[in-house]
């Protein structure tokens, strides 16, 4: 059986058709490949833009919707003095005004310097919210236990700050059962411990330009 | 030499050539006012051989060496020679059953392939017509049996083949020679018995085995070999109508002659892919290169179309991302303008507003955890003691945070060598210790005892204080402690050391806020 022999003068064309119609084929699925990255690309760059600029402002939203929930409250705290610097020439004030108004025959206070306090295991960021104490011991000589409870009760009223008494030692000045009732005389003295708590936010905790 | 047209399953034109330079020179006129097309070269002369012989199992290059020794043993002078394997032996070396056929005389053939070469028809092959004939077996139900086929292709002779079940092993070509008042029927009778008695001696068919011999005939001798034919004790006749065979094998349209050649060429145009017999790759090569263009301009198509379908499918999916990055560009510009709108409203704000929310939040914890105040303490016991006139206070220490608390309790277990076991965890506590005196209980100790004993029952019955607990009593009268007094006119009458007392208090804040 004899071999069959090629001639390729009889298959030219078609190969050259072939050849051609590669190329085309080739030259169509590149191109097309090329302009769907191009496209792709530059919808995700738009996607990303979006998803950018849409996360943003659902931020915003949500920053609003705190404004407009805990703002108020926020600025009142901060007028009280509970935020911001310790206002304590205000609690100086307000001490000499309860017992102008007492009239104790006695009253003595100290106030230590401020100190941090470690909030353990709390949720908040303490870079930027930091608690600090401000302890306040004072000794006063009352006429009977009520004035205790006043000046007490006046102290958390008129410096509006977060005041929690520590404890307090009460002792009858006579040791007779009868009261004196005299300004300049006590009848019982009372020393007691006091902390005013206040709250500082970091510069860190600022708007930046974004809102955010 | 006859060529017809085929399409559509249906032959278009016939032409007749004689075998001469004449006919060839028509020939060659034909072929070049006709389309290319293939031709497929069917072959019905006297000078075609059949031989059956075995062959030993073998693969590769083994097979094609010993096919080739079996084809030119038997036809060593013509290239037209072909093998066509029909089975294998059941016994010995299962061997292969083939049957060799070839074309003694190749210058009947040589003229028109050499025609049909020089114009570049492509000539798909050359077929015998006998191997052709296994395809007419099944329409006349002959493909399972020994049968005898007779056909007539031409006016002057008659084909008789002979299938072994459907596998072609004996065929020749009979010029039809017939006297006097012997007939055609008597011709066909003649030489079927001839046939037969050599089918015996070459042992093809078993002694008075019962042959079928089917005769497809012309219309115009059916009448006279119904009436001529008898069956025999070996042979049975089946007589067909060639027009009948030709319904049955579902041929469309009228036949080109009143011969059978029209159905055997039917057959061979209806086969997609028949394999050649007798065509060497040389007489094929138009064939092969038209084909070979073929696939090269369907694999051109192919990779266009294929490169269409994707490059279209790239262009819809990139104009999709167009179409995306648009709506998405709208979109960013409607959130900016709302983002922009927003800040505006909310930049007046120093602060992040999370941070905020922290600060609140924080002092809220602040202000919960900030409750206690020795007011609620204090107030409790003034209640009792108002009932209790003959019980004083002369000291009292209050504690609420947390380390004086424990500093407290621990200086309690201590003294009494015991644990309170009822404080519980995360609850908060504010503690009291007092310290006073009974006083106006004239001389009787038993008495003062008394008057404290119910102002300790009466602190312990008010459910607000979770612990009330005696850290020392008036005239203690504990065995481990010492018991000093002095008795007459000129004793004290209440010594403060002897009728003071000692007590805890512990309230919770919740009751506190009760």
């Amino acid at each position: 059986m004899n071999r069959f022999n090629i001639h390729w003068k009889m298959l030219r064309g078609a190969l050259l058709a072939l050849f051609l119609s590669l190329g085309i084929g080739v030259s169509m699925v590149l191109g097309s490949l090329f302009y769907v990255q191009k496209t792709e690309s530059k919808y995700l760059r738009q996607r990303a833009e979006l998803d950018g600029i849409a996360r943003l402002y659902r931020t915003a939203e949500n920053d609003r919707s705190l404004y407009s929930q805990y703002v108020t409250r926020y600025q009142d705290l901060e007028r009280q003095g509970v935020i911001g610097d310790e206002p304590r020439l205000n609690w100086v004030e307000a001490l000499e005004r309860i017992n102008q108004s007492l009239k104790l025959p006695v009253l003595r206070y100290e106030i230590q310097p401020q100190k941090p306090v470690s909030m353990q295991g709390n949720r908040y960021d303490t870079k930027i919210i930091r608690v600090y104490r401000s302890t306040m011991s004072f000794d006063a000589g009352l006429l009977h236990e009520g004035d205790l409870l006043v000046l007490l009760d006046e102290l958390r009223r008129q410096t509006s700050g977060r005041l929690e008494v520590r404890d307090c030692d009460i002792k009858f000045a006579s040791s007779t059962r009868g009261v004196v009732f005299n300004v300049r005389q006590p009848n019982l003295v009372a020393l007691c411990t006091v902390d005013w708590y206040t709250l500082k936010i970091g510069a860190n905790a600022a708007r930046n330009e974004q809102g955010s | 030499m006859l060529a017809y047209h085929w399409s559509a399953n249906r032959f278009r034109m016939a032409h007749a050539f004689e075998p001469d330079p004449q006919g060839y020179q028509d020939f060659e006129s034909f072929l070049r006012t006709t389309p290319k097309h293939p031709v497929r070269l069917m072959v019905d002369i006297i000078e075609e051989g059949f031989r059956v012989e075995s062959m030993p199992r073998a693969f590769g290059s083994d097979r094609k060496s010993l096919t080739q020794r079996l084809l030119t043993r038997h036809f060593r002078t013509t290239s037209y020679r072909h093998l066509t394997i029909q089975g294998r032996h059941k016994t010995g070396r299962r061997d292969l059953q083939v049957l060799i056929s070839g074309l003694t005389n190749p210058e009947l053939l040589h003229g028109w392939v050499e025609i049909i070469n020089r114009n570049q028809v492509p000539l798909e092959g050359i077929y015998s017509l006998p191997l052709t004939g296994q395809w007419l077996l099944p329409a006349i139900n002959s493909a399972k049996s020994r049968s005898l086929l007779i056909t007539q292709q031409s006016p002057g002779a008659v084909r008789q083949s002979f299938y072994d079940r459907g596998r072609l092993r004996l065929s020749r070509l009979i010029p039809i020679r017939y006297e006097g008042e012997e007939g055609y029927a008597g011709f066909v009778s003649r030489e079927v018995n001839n046939t037969l008695r050599f089918l015996d001696s070459q042992r093809l068919v078993r002694r008075n085995e019962r042959v079928h011999v089917h005769i497809v005939s012309p219309v115009e001798y059916m009448a006279e070999l119904q009436r001529g034919l008898f069956d025999q004790e070996t042979i049975q006749y089946e007589i067909w109508d060639y027009r009948s065979v030709a319904k049955r094998l579902h041929i469309r349209g009228e036949l080109p002659s009143g011969f059978a050649d029209g159905l055997f060429a039917q057959l061979l145009c209806r086969r997609a892919w028949p394999d050649n017999h007798y065509a060497t790759a040389d007489m094929r090569t138009h064939y092969f290169h038209r084909q070979a263009r073929r696939g090269l301009y369907g694999t051109s198509l192919a990779a266009l179309l294929i490169a269409s379908l994707i490059g279209g499918a790239n262009l819809v999916e990139g104009r999709l991302y167009e179409s995306h990055t648009l709506e998405a560009r709208v979109e960013a510009v409607q959130y900016q303008r709302q983002y922009d709108e927003l800040l505006r409203e909310i930049s007046s704000f120093p602060l992040q507003a999370a941070y905020v929310k922290d600060a609140v939040d924080l002092v809220r914890e602040l202000d919960d955890s900030i409750v206690a105040t020795p007011e609620k303490l204090i107030s409790l016991v003034g209640d009792v003691l108002n009932r209790h006139p003959n019980v004083i206070v002369r000291e009292m220490r209050w504690v609420s945070d947390n380390e004086a608390r424990a500093s407290l309790e621990k200086q309690s277990q201590l003294r009494r060598g015991r644990r309170d076991d009822e404080f519980v965890a995360g609850d908060r506590y504010q503690i009291a210790l007092i310290k006073g005196q009974v006083i106006d209980f004239g001389r009787s100790y038993r008495g003062a005892v008394d008057l404290f004993g119910a102002f300790v029952r009466e602190l312990r019955s008010d459910g607000r204080f979770s612990v009330v607990e005696v850290q020392r009593t008036p005239f203690d009268i504990d065995p481990q402690a010492a018991i000093t007094g002095s008795s007459g006119i000129g004793a004290s009458s209440d010594s403060r050391e002897r009728t003071g007392y000692e007590l805890l208090l512990r309230i919770k804040h919740r009751d506190e806020q009760v």
